[in-house]
């Protein structure tokens, strides 16, 4: 198949981007979205010019490295998959795709689809953990857990902070991936104590970040690669405000 | 060279404990004084700077990806073995590591097996108290599974997703540790020298791959949990960024490096669909309990309709030739039989380089006697991942997989404290060669990062602060960094100044085909003789004619990539003279000149009995091989049988 | 009171204001709603209903003062956080097609801003005869205010009953998704009745449109007169 890429090429963080227009022939439908990226940047060396830069790792829609818009939607039109999933098969012939890096102030672009998102590692930092030192912890099977209870935090827990919940967000929010967080400890007996204080502190972080706030439109989990609930962001919600009003702080 | 395991001595089952009271301690107040640069985020990586953290050491931990959460740690699939014996199937410790020593072929250190087996249950308690949300059953209790042909249920897990559940616990503890001060994180800093002065680790130079800028980092201690090297053949499924360059550079300073020729091949991947193909998924191998694998017994048939094909035209080879394992048999069998059909030109699929590797895992039967539902209860997300990645429905035409490389057992050579011959130089979980000898078992990879990472090495590391003190005032002036930093740059600008004609991906995939082809799953001498000779000249034509575009400013993946693969241009030739020198067959190595007479591995323990632990002499010199015996007290040697 | 300050200062207390304030003024136009439907009922019963409204002033000041604190606290609170939006994300997208969101949702803002116009009209209009002085001075028979013939007088004219109508139909958007938000972001949430609220959400939405349209429309078609 031979593909038209509008793709938004931007040297760094300072530079003025702009969108370049690439005509990709030869694509085939087995190959990967990146794959194909993988294709046009090796021409592009070959020839001497800077490849499109863009973050991927496992290329198994796990570790949660890559991501961009593909024709305005994040990952792409399929759904639960990240973009290193998405297989040309989902395209066809002549198709014209414009590929552009997640936008939000707190995910400043780095050079082309890269983005920093490192806002959502301060977010953990401040306070997505349980806090028990190596050595200190109980045997496994001294507290029970409600079945239900960790499934449900597994499903929160499954989150790849991949960004694409910003990107879609109209608010460019960080609400599902900081929800997710909150509501897997939050919903485990070993996350108990730390409840209220990792709602608020979390949430802290993530206003201080420059994120946007939640109007409840739940693009986030229509183009959440796992799926994830606004469920959990009500969650969320209900965790801060009883936090707010029980805490002593 | 003498290698010295510094095994404690004494009865194997209280060997541990004794060692760890015979360590000498830091006082808590002095703890931060010692700097601990950790290299790798993933499992090892991140517990252990965690750890060290909490304990009050300044550590300085870095990754290359843009966070630590994305570690390859993530993609582990299955789950984690631990000796808690929950299940009361007659598990213990002793049997964790009996099994895990006959899984390894008898090419593992005993003491370190019988200390991963001990610490295991240990891992489930932290992970746990961390929030790693395992399977549990209704009672509220964790839950387990049998995995890897072990008979007992020993796996906790997480869905399929174990890897990613445990590496973002271990995060979770990091990111801990960065908000209390005593971890400092770098990520999108790539570790590129490794400085050794006066015999001792004491520093990394790094670049930043955002902005390009070279940096010294000076440590009492340097750990390395960088992971495999199974990225030399150019597809595995191990993630794009992963690369052998931090223990090579360490192998270059004067690190030893322990049975590179050790790789592991997992039979159930999706096969290779074209030139482009990027990296290889694998799919969890408890496929192979419903699916009944074949190929056509015709040549001619293979691009007919698999469905057309009648049964008396079908060759169900693993059934034939292992009829009491059938289609259960270990990893290596089954890949080096799905090897041996597709080179007898019966593979099926697509047609890549003039040949067909895939063969067919076909559910039909299975589905015929069981029903769709109960096969899509058991593999459903495995049948969806498969008809998202190859656009076919498993349920109407069989699957078709092909096996590929997915770990390394490998790694530099550590000592019992996990310490390389560098003194301070540490080296954890999938980057050393210690637990798993010749062969991994499922479900124990995660154990051993993380028994290093949280268990291991924070004792082993902080006896070697204590035994040093802080007292050598080095810094980023002396001698041997200033000449590091130098050697880095000017191979940096080296690369960027060739300007040639080629893509660096060119040059991957082309070592990527020589290792696959002469030190895959499969060797022998001659191949291995071509393959010593082809690798120097690839290495040549990519230092003549690789185009790395740019400049060292901000960010140039095709840089980092180039400089990867540098290292893999000469790691592959270390790999394929360990593997031509072991003229025996083990666990993951077989060498078609050691075979029984059935065509099975056949170890030679009179000869190879030992670990091949290799010296750096120069980049056109050859190694020198040092060889650490092995000795079996407590697990007898015998010759496995799949018959 | 600092918790209070630090909980209004995050995204999520902000939205929490903006649902006990978004509440509060629903339950004021439901029981406005009522109170307008006694319109139907004729001269005497509306008029009557004006004056015991106008004759117990804790009451019509006591809401009027509560309506005055949380009216402007609900658009305050909402230009604040449509600011923090538009400062989260200052390079828009070239394309972005919407995937979850509805109609209804993505244009709560404008919604609001027009039943802000509006509100201000109808105040000018009904309370503060702004528009038209002789509202003021209309009484019944019996001495009271005649609301019933100011209702009547005001919807006679076709263009009032428009700006009323399109008003309403604002109402119905911003309700269908605010009434549902509203649970979400005050964390009442359980999967068992997520389905409820939304159809609660659509419902109470609908009735209060097609109570408030009502009397405007009936007027116009002459079914109610004086």
């Amino acid at each position: 198949m031979k593909i038209t890429l509008n793709v938004w090429r931007q040297s760094s963080p300072q530079a003025a981007g702009a969108f370049v227009k690439y005509d990709v022939d030869g694509v085939s439908a087995d190959m990967s979205m990146l794959e194909m990226l993988d294709v046009l940047n090796d021409r592009l060396e070959s020839k001497g010019e800077a490849p499109i830069a863009f973050d991927h790792d496992c290329r198994e829609g796990i570790c949660g490295s890559c991501g961009f818009m593909i024709n305005g939607v994040a990952h792409g039109p399929e759904k639960e998959i990240t973009v290193c999933q998405t297989h040309m098969r989902s395209f066809k012939d002549g198709d014209e795709l414009t590929l552009e890096p997640w936008r939000a102030m707190a995910f400043p672009v780095m050079r082309d689809l890269m983005v920093d998102r490192s806002a959502f590692d301060r977010i953990i930092q401040a306070g997505g953990y349980v806090s028990v030192r190596t050595g200190s912890a109980p045997e496994a099977n001294a507290t029970p857990v409600m079945k239900e209870h960790a499934d449900m935090a597994f499903e929160a827990a499954a989150c790849i902070g991949c960004g694409a919940c910003v990107a879609a967000c109209p608010n460019a929010a960080a609400m599902l991936f900081t929800s997710a967080k909150v509501s897997h400890l939050g919903l485990l007996p070993q996350g108990a104590p730390e409840r209220d204080k990792r709602a608020l502190d979390m949430v802290a972080q993530m206003d201080k970040e420059g994120f946007g706030h939640c109007t409840n439109h739940g693009e986030c989990e229509a183009v959440c690669p796992k799926g994830i609930s606004v469920n959990f962001i009500a969650r969320m919600n209900r965790d801060l405000l009883k936090a707010t009003l029980r805490s002593t702080r | 060279m003498t290698l010295d395991g510094k095994c404690p001595s004494g009865p194997i089952e209280t060997a541990w404990d004794t060692h760890r009271f015979n360590m000498k301690l830091v006082n808590p107040a002095n703890r931060r004084k010692y700097n601990v640069l950790v290299v790798g985020t993933g499992l090892a990586g991140a517990a252990c700077a965690a750890t060290l953290g909490e304990l009050g050491f300044n550590v300085q931990a870095f990754c290359y990806q843009d966070s630590a959460r994305r570690a390859h740690s993530i993609a582990a699939q299955g789950g984690i073995n631990a000796a808690k014996n929950y299940q009361n199937d007659g598990d213990s410790v002793h049997r964790l590591f009996y099994d895990t020593v006959k899984g390894g072929d008898y090419r593992s250190r005993e003491a370190n097996v019988h200390r991963l087996a001990q610490i295991s249950v240990n891992i489930i308690d932290q992970a746990v108290a961390q929030g790693v949300p395992f399977a549990r059953e209704y009672g509220g209790l964790l839950d387990n599974r049998s995995f890897g042909g072990a008979q007992v249920a020993r796996t906790f897990y997480a869905r399929g997703q174990t890897g990613q559940q445990l590496l973002l616990g271990a995060y979770s503890a990091l990111s801990r540790q960065v908000h209390a001060g005593t971890v400092k994180l770098h990520t999108r800093t790539e570790m590129l020298d490794l400085v050794v002065i006066d015999g001792r680790a004491r520093g990394i130079i790094t670049r930043n791959l955002a902005t390009g800028a070279l940096e010294s980092w000076i440590g009492d201690a340097v750990v390395l949990a960088t992971g495999g090297y199974g990225n030399v053949f150019f597809l595995s499924t191990n993630a794009m960024g992963c690369n052998v360059t931090a223990t090579y550079k360490a192998y270059k300073k004067g690190a030893l490096f322990a049975n590179p020729c050790y790789t592991q091949i997992h039979p159930t991947c999706i096969p290779v669909s074209g030139g482009y193909q990027s990296k290889l998924t694998l799919m969890s191998e408890s496929l192979r309990n419903d699916g009944r694998v074949w190929v056509p017994k015709s040549a001619a048939d293979a691009t007919k309709d698999p469905s057309t094909l009648p049964e008396d035209q079908r060759d169900y080879y693993l059934e034939r030739r292992y009829p009491s394992f059938g289609n259960l048999v270990p990893r290596d069998v089954a890949s080096r039989n799905a090897k041996t059909v597709c080179d007898e030109g019966r593979g099926v699929g697509h047609e890549v380089d003039g040949q067909r590797r895939a063969v067919y895992l076909d559910f039909r039967d299975a589905i015929q006697r069981v029903g769709k539902s109960t096969i899509e209860a058991r593999y459903g997300n495995l049948f969806h991942m498969y008809t998202k990645i190859t656009g076919e429905n498993p349920y109407e035409s069989p699957m078709r997989i092909y096996p590929a490389i997915h770990y390394t057992m490998g790694g530099l050579w550590v000592d019992y404290n996990l310490m390389s011959n560098i003194e301070g130089l540490f080296v954890l979980g999938e980057a050393n060669f210690s637990d798993h000898g010749a062969n991994r078992l499922g479900a124990s990879a995660l154990m051993q990062g993380l028994a290093d990472g949280y268990f291991v090495a924070p004792p082993t590391i902080s006896d070697y602060l204590a035994r040093v003190g802080w007292g050598s005032k080095i810094t980023a002036e002396h001698e041997g960094f200033k000449a590091a930093l130098g050697e880095t740059n000017d191979r940096i600008q080296k690369l960027l100044n060739i300007k040639g004609k080629r893509p660096v991906d060119s040059f991957h995939r082309e070592l990527g085909n020589v290792m696959w082809d002469k030190c895959g799953m499969s060797r022998t001498k001659e191949g291995l003789e071509e393959a010593l000779k082809r690798i120097p000249e690839i290495r040549a034509e990519f230092w003549e004619n690789v185009n790395v575009p740019g400049e060292n400013k901000g960010v140039n993946q095709s840089l980092e990539r180039a400089g990867r693969v540098a290292d893999f241009l000469e790691f592959g030739e270390l790999m394929c003279l360990d593997a031509l020198e072991r003229a025996e067959s083990c666990g993951g190595h077989f060498r078609e000149e050691s075979q029984t007479e059935d065509g099975e591995a056949l170890r030679d323990d009179v000869n190879f009995c030992h670990t091949a632990a290799w010296e750096f002499k120069g980049v056109e010199t050859a190694p020198t091989l040092h060889k650490e015996a092995l000795t079996f007290e407590h697990v007898k040697l015998t010759q496995r049988s799949y018959k | 009171m600092s918790w209070l300050q630090s909980l209004y200062a995050s995204t999520i207390g902000k939205k929490a204001v903006m649902a006990i304030t978004g509440l509060i003024i629903f339950g004021f136009t439901l029981g406005h709603m009522a109170g307008n439907l006694l319109a139907f009922f004729g001269e005497d019963t509306f008029n009557n209903y004006a004056a015991t409204l106008k004759g117990n002033p804790p009451l019509l000041w006591g809401t009027r003062l509560l309506l005055l604190t949380v009216i402007p606290l609900h658009f305050l609170t909402a230009f604040q956080l449509i600011k923090r939006s538009n400062d989260a994300r200052p390079a828009t997208y070239s394309k972005w097609q919407p995937q979850r969101s509805t109609y209804a949702s993505r244009t709560i803002r404008f919604g609001g801003i027009y039943l802000l116009g509006f509100i201000l009209y109808h105040l000018a209009h009904y309370t503060l005869f702004l528009t038209n002085p002789e509202f003021g001075g209309y009484h019944d028979a019996q001495g009271r205010h005649d609301a019933f013939r100011m209702v009547v007088e005001g919807f006679s004219n076709p263009v009032n009953v428009a700006v009323y109508l399109v008003a309403m139909l604002s109402l119905v958007f911003h309700l269908s998704h605010g009434a549902w938000s509203m649970f979400q972001s005050m964390g009442l949430n359980h999967p068992k009745y997520n389905q409820l609220r939304e159809r609660a959400a659509w419902t109470l939405a609908i009735v209060l449109t097609v109570g408030f349209s009502s009397v405007p429309i009936a007027v116009l078609t002459g079914v109610v007169h004086r």
